[in-house]
């Protein structure tokens, strides 16, 4: 069973670009189009990391979590972009910027019904392993296999 | 009993994760206090009688408590040190 929170088209693999606003461009245009977000959500996601920056320092490369208020999401969604050079976000709380390789947005609409999800997504980004393997992925599907593997390990809880 | 502000931008996605480790890092260790949520944007008006603030976002201000940058719940690296300053905090 596919989990409610993919999409294969959330999922953009090997891409080259040069800012975390193209990245959000990219992703937030699948978000508004298939009507998972509000027509401003690209907006949301430039402002709200500039304010709140999402970088994170993890192994063997950064990853970052670029997310808006709930209020921005209609219906919760995850998505990845894979990159193939880093791409400067500034690390979460500080100054500093760091180049990011994996970005996992985090389109929720209610964080506290997919506590599981947001804990799962948060437990991988701490392992190598999972990074490494997100970056030697090629195709959506095998992507897509694989997050939805990992989501689906919690699902039972969150099922309501 | 002691109080905790967990905070980030927008109280949704990394303050959730990190209360929640925070929560059960205090149970293990015996420590009972009431863990909150909140926006970085609201710690002026809910930081009164507040023992310590954890901040996945940056805070600029001083409100009177402690802060404890929250990266290491999200990150997973310095995760043991963090933790030991909470509870060096609430002690």
């Amino acid at each position: 069973m596919m989990n409610k929170l993919l999409d294969k088209d959330l999922i953009f693999l090997n891409m080259e670009a040069t800012s975390s606003t193209e990245i959000f461009k990219n992703l937030g245009t699948v978000m508004i189009q298939k009507g998972y977000a509000n027509d401003n959500y690209i907006e949301g996601l430039i402002n709200r990391e500039a304010n709140f920056p999402t970088g994170i320092p993890a192994e063997p490369v950064a990853v970052a979590i670029p997310h808006t208020d709930a209020s921005f999401v209609k219906e919760s969604k995850i998505g990845l972009m894979t990159l193939l050079n880093p791409v400067n976000f500034t690390i979460m709380g500080s100054d500093s910027e760091i180049g990011v390789q994996v970005v996992i947005l985090l389109g929720l609409a209610d964080s506290q019904h997919h506590l599981k999800a947001l804990q799962t997504v948060i437990s991988l980004i701490q392992e190598p392993s999972f990074i490494k393997q997100l970056l030697s992925i090629s195709t959506q599907e095998v992507a897509l296999e694989l997050l939805n593997q990992e989501l689906n390990l919690t699902i039972e809880e969150e099922v309501k | 009993m002691k109080k905790v502000l967990v905070a980030c931008g927008g109280a949704v996605a990394t303050s959730t994760v990190a209360a929640n480790k925070i929560r059960e890092l205090l149970k293990v260790n015996n420590i009972k206090a009431d863990v909150q949520q909140c926006r970085v944007s609201e710690l002026s008006s809910k930081s009164d009688g507040v023992d310590l603030i954890v901040s996945t976002a940056k805070v600029d201000r001083d409100y009177g408590v402690p802060v404890i940058h929250g990266l290491a719940f999200i990150s997973g690296i310095g995760l043991d040190k963090t933790k030991q300053q909470i509870l060096e905090t609430l002690k």
